[in-house]
């Protein structure tokens, strides 16, 4: 009993120090993301296409969230295009988040990547950041 | 200035302290901060004391390292450290307790929360504390613990009517080394609010008062009058203390009790 109580006091008590364990496996951008996972190292999604890698981010459309890979992104537009279907059209939203996953998940960047040059700009559809 | 320009002021900058309000806000953020902390981490050090002394605690040894190793972080990494297991959204603390249910209150903008953290991120430095308990507590006689039990006492009892009055002394000691503390507190609130005093000058601790009146607004004078005055507070709680020690501190040999 004094052993479990000893033990689990000092976890709460060096608990900060696992932060800044936690904190030494981060990217500056998983740090500066609120939205970001919190306890383990992850990095932000990617989709290559037309051998570039595209951020995908998290955009709710027609009250549904759609993890969508961004083409084109200026100060006032956004295109994306879906990575699980780059073919077919995707709605226009508004990105909401970075999609995060764990640096040895199967999303990172390339793996499901199509071969370049099959989806035509005309699938892609423009939404405001 | 020059001589022939020159006059004596006197105590004018004593003077001024009396009409100037933020000297009583400072005193007053000073001894609602000492009035929290010292009560909770003099008893925090003596439950670690006490718990890593413990007869049937196997691991001693690393437990007390354990308990002891916070004491040796600088206190400027400590600050910025517990500033993120703070941090209204990423802090662990606050994700902690949002995990069982409880709302996670800002803790270093809230003019209420602020005290409570200061005390807590305090309590991370209690290792000296603990060890000098802890000597304590084991110069105490094993022949008064055995004369409680045979008289039936549990636990409670002789840590309350043995072990209590045997390590008063250290137990002074502490205390009266934690409320100058008290009062000379001023890097964890410069450091986590950016010597601002904020949020609403919950921070303006006596001292961040005295250094931003000596050294950001150039007042060297006025804050060395700051300086008098907190040494005098300071040596007048000391004499009552001490006034106070014969009453409650046992010294072995001295004939008090």
């Amino acid at each position: 009993l004094v052993g479990g109580l000893a033990v689990f006091i000092l976890l709460t008590f060096l608990m900060p120090l696992g932060y800044m364990f936690s904190t030494g496996l981060k990217s500056k951008e998983q740090m500066s993301d609120p939205n970001a996972p919190v306890l383990w190292p992850f990095s932000q999604q990617t989709f290559t296409y037309n051998g570039e890698e595209l951020p995908v981010y998290q955009v709710p459309i027609d009250n549904r969230t759609e993890n969508l890979a961004a083409v084109n992104r200026t100060r006032t537009a956004t295109t994306f295009i879906d990575p699980a279907d780059p073919e077919a059209a995707s709605s226009s939203g508004r990105a909401t988040g970075a999609r995060w996953s764990r640096p040895t998940s199967p999303m990172l960047s390339g793996a499901t990547s199509r071969k370049p040059g099959t989806n035509s700009t005309s699938r892609c559809s423009s939404a405001t950041r | 200035v020059t001589p022939e320009l020159t006059r004596f002021v006197g105590v004018q900058n004593y003077v001024r302290m009396t009409v100037d309000p933020q000297v009583a806000t400072s005193l007053l953020v000073t001894l609602r901060y000492g009035i929290l902390a010292i009560p909770i981490t003099l008893g925090f050090g003596l439950f670690l004391a006490s718990l890593v002394n413990a007869k049937n605690l196997s691991g001693q040894s690393f437990f007390r390292t354990m308990f002891y190793m916070p004491s040796m972080i600088p206190v400027v990494a400590a600050g910025l450290i517990w500033a993120g297991v703070m941090n209204t959204q990423t802090g662990w603390i606050n994700l902690a307790l949002e995990a069982i249910g409880l709302p996670g209150p800002d803790w270093l903008n809230s003019t209420f929360w602020i005290y409570p953290a200061l005390v807590l991120i305090g309590l991370w430095a209690t290792g000296n504390l603990m060890l000098t308990l802890m000597a304590g507590m084991q110069g105490v006689p094993n022949e008064l613990y055995e004369a409680a039990s045979i008289d039936g006492a549990g636990a409670w009892v002789k840590f309350r009517n043995v072990t209590l009055p045997m390590i008063s002394p250290v137990l002074f000691y502490n205390l009266t080394l934690m409320i100058i503390g008290a009062f000379k507190y001023f890097d964890m609130a410069y450091i986590l609010k950016n010597g601002t005093g904020g949020p609403d000058g919950a921070t303006l601790f006596y001292n961040l008062n005295l250094y931003k009146n000596a050294f950001e607004y150039n007042l060297m004078g006025y804050g060395s009058a700051l300086a008098w005055v907190l040494f005098l507070i300071v040596f007048v709680l000391a004499i009552v203390l001490f006034g106070t020690s014969g009453r409650w501190v046992y010294y072995a040999g001295d004939g008090k009790k």
